[in-house]
């Protein structure tokens, strides 16, 4: 079982993402923004996050310049899901220390597969 | 020579003594004779008759004696008178040999004149006085070479013309060549009497004559003849004079012609220097300089002035030459009178002493010209093919002076050649000022065709004209509508203090050459009426002014200025002006095309950059809704669901579906609204309640954000299409909270200003750079920051209200502190309600509007 948190401000695909993953077994925890995202981690790092870019309070880049800059949580990996999917917008998700990229709209199957590379079994 | 006695008594003693010694010694030698041979007897009545015989012989023999005495004496008394005859014209021709001897080699006319007199006076009687008067060519006129006798100072330096001299003696001895004696003057009393009237120094004379002295058929001179005694003068006597006037008339008539040969060799001397100078040099003002020079030495003036200019009016001084201490004149010729006369009757004018002569009688002129102490001057125009170039003027001061007919003849031959100087170089100068501007106008349009800035443009065409000119300054004033003044832009050496920065048509000549369109050209700015204080205590002193004209209409005026207190632009200039100003307003023309298609390829760009941005803004924001449409509906198609569960997921796709058509009409409202294809459905809108419905509805879905709402009551309907207006503050308050995310009070305000209804929206959030105050506004303006980019929207919502305002006649605007929150302020007009529906809406208006 592996620990994930996924950081997202719209409440539809929070919504969404939390339907999607009922099935699973792994331990997910949600933050409506970066600053919620960043406690939940600190309180209990896990193994990966998914997190929006744009966010209120904190964003995603943000957030992941936070977690590289802390030794004990710059192990973990980060995928961002990001409406930005121009080719530009994508590198800076790499810039920032991404460890993946979904674009949305994404497919289910795709969240799935994301989080299974991730996830540990 | 021994002289022999003429006594009558010495002949008769002679003659006596010489027939008694006869007599004896032959009375001795006739009785010793006869005692010898015996005849002789002692008879003393023989020796009776011999001694009476011997008294009668002796008595015939004394008378004899006597006769051939008388005899010899007459003869010795013809002897001697024959030989002093001799004597005298040996002496006479003595003296005209001497006197020929001396005139022989080259003389002076003094000299001639003296040693002449000197041989005349010792031919003639003691008491006679004798004066040489010849005729000089440049006097025109007699004068006195020179006078020996008792009354010789009466002579002394007197000058006759031809005219002043009596009627006998003009008519008999100058024209006809005659002696004319008077050996007595009071037998002769009528004609003497003329010639006493005119020369009333001879009026004492008792004899006069007058001998003429011609050589080669012309008249050289006149010999004066004065005795103070009648008869003293005969003709007869006269005849040694004469002859010696045969003599001395050659004389003269070379030594004239040396003299006259001399000064025209002088004067040749002058003309062809003048004439070498006129063309080794193309600079006129060199050869003005030395021409001028030269002469004035020749002349030994105390002044020497050439003025040039086409009018008595426009006559100014181009060179002046002074001794030490003499003042110069001013650079006008209103203190050289005579040149002005001369100009203006085309003639040489000869002043010998101007407080004489009545052409300077004006009491001005006169009292400068006694003031300078000008005593006398000379001044001769100078033409150029039948128009007028100038004056050459002289001036003595100090003392009068008799200008002689050489001088004057000089002055005239060195003004004929200045004026071929003057025209040659008027010629050459025109021909190299052309090229000059060619070669300027070139540069213009060089620097034109390379350059697209019109600063470097117009500095360049300023700098030409300034060179061009020769001038000091140059500037460019360009129309300002909204100021209703001229505004200096551009500058070439242009000192501030000097030069006002902003012109009324009208003023100086910027002002004048903008409002009559059409180049001005000023000479003597500081006494010109349309002169400005500041231009004129800059030391302005000429300048031209042109006008750029575009199309017919003015732009407005490019100036050059001199501050040389000798500069003179003419009206040559000033179209040569007109040329650089028609290259400024190509400058300017191609400038502002330039700088309306660099601003329409901004715009372009702009809008392109806004477009795309908007692309992807919109795309961005269209892929969350999406997101939940298809997530949702994929989960429905693939996984086993419930029925509940089925709605529940098919009511969110819903919401979704609903945000993404939201999106969509805010943007086809825009577009509709900024192509006007959007009507508005006017009807009285109560403002204050519409804003309560607004608040109550955003109120829910932001429970940070505490909704204070301050209406002014006294507001109250406004004709306006209620769904827009109500879009309008829906956007506002939604802004306000979305823009302050951390919470905050937001207040909406209404108030009635006049007849306008105002509405402030205040929040207290991020609030918004004041670069971006009007930006805001405009579609696709949203300012992208990483503080706002979470922020959902299209980024219509404040176009959309501006629209919306602008449509019902009103305003929106911002104001705003960054980190402190921002105010939204919305104008509606309340007149527009009555306009609209007058009758319905009449009793709503407010009474205090």
């Amino acid at each position: 079982m592996s620990k994930v948190v996924f950081c997202e401000d719209d409440l539809m695909i929070r919504k969404l993402i939390q339907t999607a993953l009922r099935a699973t077994t792994h331990q997910v925890r949600y933050a409506e923004n970066g600053a919620a995202g960043l406690a939940l981690i600190v309180a209990d790092p896990p193994d990966v996050v998914f997190t929006d870019v744009s966010m209120p309070e904190m964003d995603g880049f943000q957030l992941a310049d936070t977690l590289k800059g802390r030794a004990d949580l710059a192990h973990i990996p980060i995928v961002f899901m990001t409406a930005s999917v121009q080719r530009d917008q994508i590198e800076d998700c790499f810039r920032h220390g991404a460890a993946g990229h979904i674009g949305k709209p994404f497919t289910m199957a795709e969240l799935r597969a994301r989080l299974a590379l991730f996830a540990k079994s | 020579m021994r002289k022999l006695p003429r006594s009558l008594r010495f002949y008769v003693a002679a003659s006596t003594f010489y027939a008694a010694t006869i007599f004896l010694a032959v009375q001795y030698i006739y009785a010793f004779q006869l005692a010898d041979s015996g005849i002789l007897v002692a008879r003393r009545d023989s020796g009776d008759v011999l001694a009476s015989i011997q008294v009668v012989s002796f008595i015939v023999w004394i008378g004899i004696s006597l006769i051939a005495a008388a005899v010899m004496h007459r003869l010795a008394n013809a002897l001697a008178g024959a030989k002093s005859a001799e004597e005298q014209r040996e002496q006479e021709l003595g003296s005209i040999f001497g006197l020929s001897a001396s005139l022989a080699g080259p003389l002076e006319l003094d000299d001639i004149g003296k040693r002449f007199l000197e041989a005349v006076r010792y031919s003639v009687r003691s008491d006679v006085t004798v004066a040489l008067i010849v005729h000089d060519d440049v006097l025109e006129a007699f004068r006195v070479v020179g006078a020996d006798g008792p009354h010789a100072s009466d002579f002394a330096d007197q000058v006759y013309s031809a005219a002043s001299l009596p009627a006998p003696i003009r008519t008999r001895v100058i024209d006809h060549r005659r002696s004319l004696v008077i050996p007595d003057t009071t037998a002769s009393s009528e004609q003497w009497a003329k010639i006493a009237a005119d020369l009333p120094r001879l009026a004492g004379a008792r004899s006069f004559a007058a001998l003429p002295l011609t050589s080669r058929d012309r008249l050289v001179g006149v010999l004066f003849l004065r005795g103070d005694q009648p008869g003293a003068l005969v003709a007869d006597r006269l005849q040694g004079a004469m002859t010696m006037g045969q003599y001395v008339a050659g004389s003269i008539h070379s030594a004239l012609s040396v003299s006259e040969a001399e000064a025209r060799a002088d004067r040749e001397a002058i003309v062809n220097r003048v004439s070498q100078r006129a063309r080794a040099s193309l600079d006129p003002d060199e050869i003005l300089r030395g021409t001028v020079q030269e002469l004035a030495g020749a002349l030994g003036v105390s002044r020497a002035v050439v003025a040039l200019g086409e009018s008595e009016d426009d006559l100014r001084v181009a060179y002046q030459w002074t001794e030490t201490d003499v003042p110069t004149v001013q650079s006008g010729t209103r203190q050289i009178p005579i040149a002005r006369l001369a100009v203006r009757l085309g003639r040489t004018i000869v002043v010998s002493d101007t407080r004489e002569d009545p052409r300077f009688a004006d009491p001005d002129v006169r009292a400068d010209l006694i003031r300078r102490d000008v005593r006398a001057s000379v001044a001769t125009p100078i033409r150029i093919g039948g128009y007028l170039a100038g004056a050459l003027a002289f001036a003595q001061v100090g003392r009068p002076r008799d200008w002689t007919a050489e001088e004057v003849r000089l002055i005239e031959s060195v003004a004929r050649e200045l004026r071929v100087a003057i025209e040659a170089a008027r010629l050459y100068q025109a021909r190299q000022r052309e090229s000059e501007r060619l070669l300027a106008l070139h540069r213009a349009s060089a620097v034109l065709a390379a350059q697209t800035q019109p600063r470097v443009i117009i500095d360049e065409i300023l700098k030409n004209a300034v060179e061009l000119l020769g001038s000091g300054s140059a500037s460019l004033y360009r129309w300002d509508p909204e100021a209703g003044v001229l505004r200096r832009e551009l500058n070439w050496r242009v000192r501030d203090e000097q030069v006002s920065v902003t012109l009324r048509p009208g003023e100086s000549t910027a002002g004048v050459a903008f409002e009559r369109m059409e180049p001005v050209v000023v000479n003597d700015y500081p006494a010109w009426e349309h002169a400005t204080e500041v231009a004129r205590a800059g030391g302005l002193r000429a300048t031209i002014a042109v006008p750029l004209v575009r199309s017919g209409s003015p732009l407005g005026a490019l100036v050059v200025r001199s501050y040389d207190p000798d500069a003179r632009f003419t009206d040559e200039d000033g179209r040569l002006l007109t040329l650089f100003g028609d290259q400024v307003v190509a400058a300017l023309t191609a400038a502002d095309a330039f700088e309306q298609q660099r601003r329409a390829m901004e715009e372009l760009e702009r809008l392109n950059r806004a477009k795309s941005d908007f692309v992807s803004i919109v795309s961005h924001e269209f892929r969350t809704p999406l997101t939940g449409i298809q997530g949702f509906s994929e989960m429905m198609r693939d996984e086993p669901l419930t029925v509940d569960e089925m709605k529940e997921y098919a009511g969110d796709i819903n919401k979704d579906a609903q945000r993404l058509n939201r999106m969509i009409n805010e943007m086809l409202d825009l577009d509709k609204m900024e192509s006007g294809r959007m009507r508005l459905h006017r009807e009285p809108v109560e403002l204050n309640h519409l804003i309560e419905e607004v608040a109550d509805r955003v109120r829910p879905n932001s429970p940070l954000h505490p909704i204070a709402l301050k209406l002014d009551p006294e507001l109250g309907s406004v004709s306006a299409d209620r769904d827009r207006i109500t879009q309008v503050f829906t956007n506002l308050l939604s802004n306000a909270v979305k823009y302050s995310p951390t919470g905050g009070e937001i207040v909406v305000t209404s108030r009635l200003e006049g007849d306008v209804a105002h509405v402030l929206v205040r929040d207290r959030g991020m609030g918004i750079p004041g670069d971006a105050l009007e930006s805001i506004f405009e579609r696709y303006g949203r300012i992208e920051s990483r503080a706002t980019r979470y922020i959902q929207g299209t980024g219509l919502g404040l176009p959309i209200v501006r629209q919306i305002m602008t449509m019902h006649g009103g305003q929106v605007w911002a104001e705003s502190t960054v980190g402190e929150g921002s105010l939204f302020h919305v104008t509606l007009p309340l007149a527009e309600v009555l306009a609209v529906t007058p009758g319905g809406l009449g009793g709503q208006r407010p009474p205090n509007a």
